[in-house]
């Protein structure tokens, strides 16, 4: 009979009641873009009501992050500064997921964004993370007016055409 | 008349004074130095616009190296007290704070030369959870 081995991976021991969140380590927008601050977490134990999310902000000036939004049990969106009303919540904790996105993303927006999950009693390892967001203007597209593709695609040729056949009458 | 308008002139002043501006205001020390091997309290009181309670707030430190942008997790506190169980702090740190007393404080014991850097202090008490946090930048001298 055959044998069959069974082995355990070598896997590195995973610290008990530990957090780990990520983040993509840059995101570009366009101005007037929606942008998704996607933000996923490792977990050693289920998403409790005790769960609590933080995304927070600093500028490319630098200084201290503010908290602009934070979930715990629901989510609190910002009430006013910056981000006032620009804020919804992508999040599905039992997903391990703590997204937000960005509505109508401005150049003020450019800076550090930064995840912070806690899920007690996996609070410590490594419970943040970074995005750096950059928002660049929207490249200026040559747009035709309704008249105007009339105009030229379908008018002047069908007058040139029309002219044309007359001619050879 | 005259009167009436004195009375909307003062009534100019009472309008933008009732504003209520929610969110937890978070206070610490600035800068903190801390003799090689010995101990130190971070301080971080805040107040907030809403009720406190131990089932309400938690308090979250965490370590940003002078060198590194990666914070590292310091200390928890959510209704129980969450130290560290890995990494450079383990055994380091106690809760000296009383949430309560609106006092969010830890203490760093015996500390090494590698705990140079900024401790930041965020509080939470839904719904004031929006602001800024508070940082302390420690300096540990021989």
């Amino acid at each position: 009979p055959l044998l069959s081995i069974r082995f355990l991976s070598g896997t590195t021991p995973s610290p008990v009641s530990s957090i780990t969140v990520k983040t993509p380590a840059d995101l570009q927008a366009s101005k007037g873009d929606t942008v998704t601050l996607s933000c996923t977490f490792i977990s050693s134990s289920t998403p409790t009501s005790k769960m609590t999310v933080d995304w927070s902000y600093r500028p490319p000036t630098g200084g201290p992050p503010q908290t602009f939004f934070h979930f715990s049990s629901r989510a609190f969106l910002p009430l006013e500064g910056q981000f006032s009303g620009r804020i919804r919540w992508r999040g599905t904790p039992a997903r391990s997921d703590a997204s937000i996105s960005l509505v109508n993303a401005t150049l003020n927006d450019n800076g550090t964004y930064t995840c912070s999950v806690r899920n007690p009693p996996d609070v410590h390892g490594s419970p943040s993370s970074h995005t750096l967001l950059t928002v660049t203007p929207k490249a200026p597209s040559i747009r035709f007016s309704d008249v105007t593709v009339l105009l030229v695609f379908i008018l002047l040729p069908s007058t040139i055409i029309t002219f044309f056949l007359l001619g050879r009458m | 008349m005259y009167q009436l308008w004195i009375l909307l002139l003062l009534g100019g002043f009472v309008g933008p004074g009732v504003r209520r501006v929610s969110g937890i205001n978070i206070y610490t020390s600035n800068e903190l130095d801390v003799v090689n091997g010995t101990s130190v309290r971070l301080k971080c009181t805040f107040t907030s616009t809403h009720p406190v309670s131990l089932q309400s707030v938690s308090v979250s430190w965490n370590f940003r190296p002078l060198n590194s942008g990666q914070d590292e997790s310091v200390f928890y506190f959510q209704e129980v007290e969450y130290p560290p169980k890995q990494g450079r702090f383990q055994g380091h740190v106690e809760w000296s704070g009383d949430v309560l007393k609106r006092d969010a404080s830890i203490t760093l014991k015996n500390v090494p030369p590698t705990f140079n850097g900024t401790y930041i202090c965020q509080v939470r008490n839904p719904p004031d959870v929006h602001g800024s946090n508070g940082e302390t930048m420690l300096r540990v001298v021989n």
